[in-house]
């Protein structure tokens, strides 16, 4: 009788711990999981946030510009309900869709050329002048100027727009901003403004060089970024 | 006395089983994460951890937004298709936010739109070329992604216009009223015509389009920048608005509290507080740059500050970074101290707007990280 009596107690206890550990299997419940994105969608989010704030707001202009900031994402939301009502867009639609792009850039006569004002001044950079020329068939330009901070701090930027190469390379030497004087092929002669150092940029091997006709060995570009699958190729 | 021994041994496991199963029965749940709690104060739960400096949860989802520059404005559908692919690679449906940075506004006298950045000319980049670039990036995503995630897509300009000692330049164009109004009202109309694109092209359940603007207060005055949101605002037919991506520069926190403070230019509290929050159309998703969090600080500090003139508090959507962009440019000699990962920043603003009851959010719901192409 004994027996029975613990093998029942030991069953039915185990068969709970088993069935609450099923139930709740991470009882510290987002301690090793992401932020949830918001299973509610944002505009459904945005326009509690938005009507909390009428709540909370006294004044009576902020008032009005709550309502019409909730107007907004009311006809987003229904933009978003009725669009969910239609058949979905296949992907062959889609890619029927697409729009051809404009060239931003014509291919230009080469050259070196003035920049803009505040050219790169955002970014902390001192621009003077740029080289623009075709490489291979490819548009290539060359920035020449100085760090913002360090007007020492000589430097080029590489451009090459079509394989999404931008590349800043800084004078070993630091001896003043740098501006482009002259292109002979792919190797540009610089000189610091105030014209006490002349150098020389290799273009194909993306280096300063000590000399007009130093040889050094030309670096691989890029693949360029567009050979990537494309879904819509083939619909 | 080996069956008492056995009855002894039998009786203390049937106790530790029974203690055992009341634990679990009586155990709660309970919600460690911020994000499943119903609101602050939140409750932690030991042991924990606490450190300024953890590494992101690569479950952490954060967009790409982009700087738009001569170099990738010809690829946006590719740019969009790589978004797209992120929701495919991830459990679940994804509801973000991308910011497409065009630069700063520009006309040629005939067209609006802006200067690219990295733009050595003053070749405009009109709203119709905006447009186009615009519609392919959706184009990608919506060819690459999962079919259920959504996204919205701000469109993206800055108040930058260059100035010498205080003066505007005969190089700059954004340094009137008159300019920045019409800027800004052509800005919603682009908006509007990309939203009105997305709706007949039947994408409306999975993108929204909005505006964005990096309104930095060293880069121009009050007057001229809040020109630009009053534009939008009037022509944006409340359908669509815009996100403010800014700065607080100068701006006291709770460190240095001063409700008054002097600002760079002609910028006031007031003006900051209407240009991203108080302006109908603006949604704050401010830069959170700084590692000593010092921007979340401001932004915190400028929330607690409406509160106190009877506004409500600012709700913030998302922090904005430039983590990928710093990545990008490794001779940026301000990026190490300004390079919070997106998972660091939105901490930062959680924990800075719930230092005040009357400023604390629940949640800030998005991510987005910018880069250089």
């Amino acid at each position: 009788m004994m027996k029975y009596k613990f093998e029942l107690i030991f069953f039915t206890s185990l068969i709970i711990i088993i069935l609450v550990l099923l139930l709740n299997m991470d009882p510290v419940r987002g301690a090793n999981l992401p932020l949830k994105s918001t299973p509610a969608g944002m505009l459904t989010v945005q326009l509690q946030m938005v009507q909390s704030s009428l709540q909370e707001a006294k004044d009576p202009q902020e008032k009005i510009a709550l309502q019409e900031k909730m107007e907004a994402q009311q006809f987003a939301l229904n933009v978003q309900m009725e669009a969910q009502m239609r058949p979905t867009v296949t992907l062959k639609e889609i890619c029927a869709n697409r729009v051809p792009v404009p060239q931003h850039k014509a291919m230009v006569e080469g050259g070196i050329f003035e920049v803009r004002d505040d050219f790169l001044v955002s970014q902390g950079i001192k621009i003077n002048n740029m080289f623009q020329g075709e490489m291979d068939g490819t548009l290539v330009e060359v920035y020449a100027g100085s760090s913002l901070d360090d007007p020492n701090q000589g430097l080029v930027i590489l451009a090459i727009d079509a394989l999404g190469v931008w590349l800043r390379v800084f004078d070993p030497s630091a001896t003043g901003s740098l501006q482009i004087i002259e292109a002979n092929g792919s190797r540009l002669s610089l000189q610091t403004i105030t014209g006490n150092t002349r150098l020389y940029f290799d273009i194909p091997a993306r280096q300063f060089v000590d000399s007009v006709d130093a040889v050094v060995p030309p670096m691989d570009l890029p693949v360029a970024k567009d050979l990537f699958l494309d879904p819509c190729q083939g619909k | 006395m080996v069956n008492a021994m056995k009855k002894i041994q039998k009786r203390n496991l049937i106790v530790i089983l029974l203690s055992l199963a009341l634990l679990s029965v009586t155990k709660q749940p309970v919600h460690a994460n911020s994000a499943d709690q119903e609101g602050p104060p939140y409750r932690y739960y030991f042991p924990l951890i606490f450190s300024n400096n953890t590494q992101p949860a690569l479950s952490d989802y954060y967009t790409t937004s982009w700087y738009m520059t001569p170099q990738n404005v010809g690829r946006t559908y590719q740019m969009g298709c790589e978004e797209g692919r992120k929701t495919s690679e991830l459990p679940g449906i994804q509801d973000s936010l991308v910011i497409l940075d065009y630069g700063q506004p520009w006309s040629d006298g005939i067209q609006f739109g802006t200067l690219l950045l990295r733009e050595p000319r003053y070749d405009l980049n009109s709203t119709n070329d905006i447009i186009i670039y615009t519609k392919n990036y959706i184009n990608g995503y919506m060819a690459c992604s999962d079919g259920v995630s959504k996204i919205d897509v701000g469109i993206g300009t800055t108040n930058f216009a260059y100035y010498i000692n205080g003066v505007c330049t005969q190089a700059s164009w954004y340094c009137t009223e008159e300019r920045a109004y019409a800027h800004g009202s052509a800005w919603a109309e682009m908006v509007r015509t990309v939203y009105n694109w997305v709706i007949t092209s039947g994408y409306g359940a999975r993108v929204k389009v909005s505006g964005a603007t990096d309104i930095e207060l060293s880069w121009n005055y009050a007057h001229i920048s809040n020109k630009w949101v009053e534009g939008f605002d009037a022509h944006d037919n409340n359908q669509v608005i815009f996100y403010n991506f800014g700065t607080c520069d100068g701006c006291p926190t709770r460190l240095s509290p001063n409700p008054n403070p002097d600002l760079v230019y002609d910028w006031t509290f007031p003006l900051v507080h209407y240009a991203a929050w108080r302006a109908a159309p603006a949604w704050p998703i401010p830069e959170i740059y700084a590692i000593s969090g010092i921007n979340a600080r401001q932004w915190a500090y400028l929330s607690k500050w409406g509160t106190e003139q009877g506004y409500s508090r600012m709700q913030f959507l998302s922090a904005f970074t430039q983590y990928q962009a710093c990545l990008s440019t490794p001779g940026d000699t301000l990026c190490p101290l300004l390079n919070n990962t997106p998972q660091q920043a939105r901490q930062q603003l959680l924990t800075e707007t719930n230092f005040w009851p009357q400023t604390a959010l629940t949640n800030i719901p998005w991510m987005t990280d910018i880069d250089w192409p």
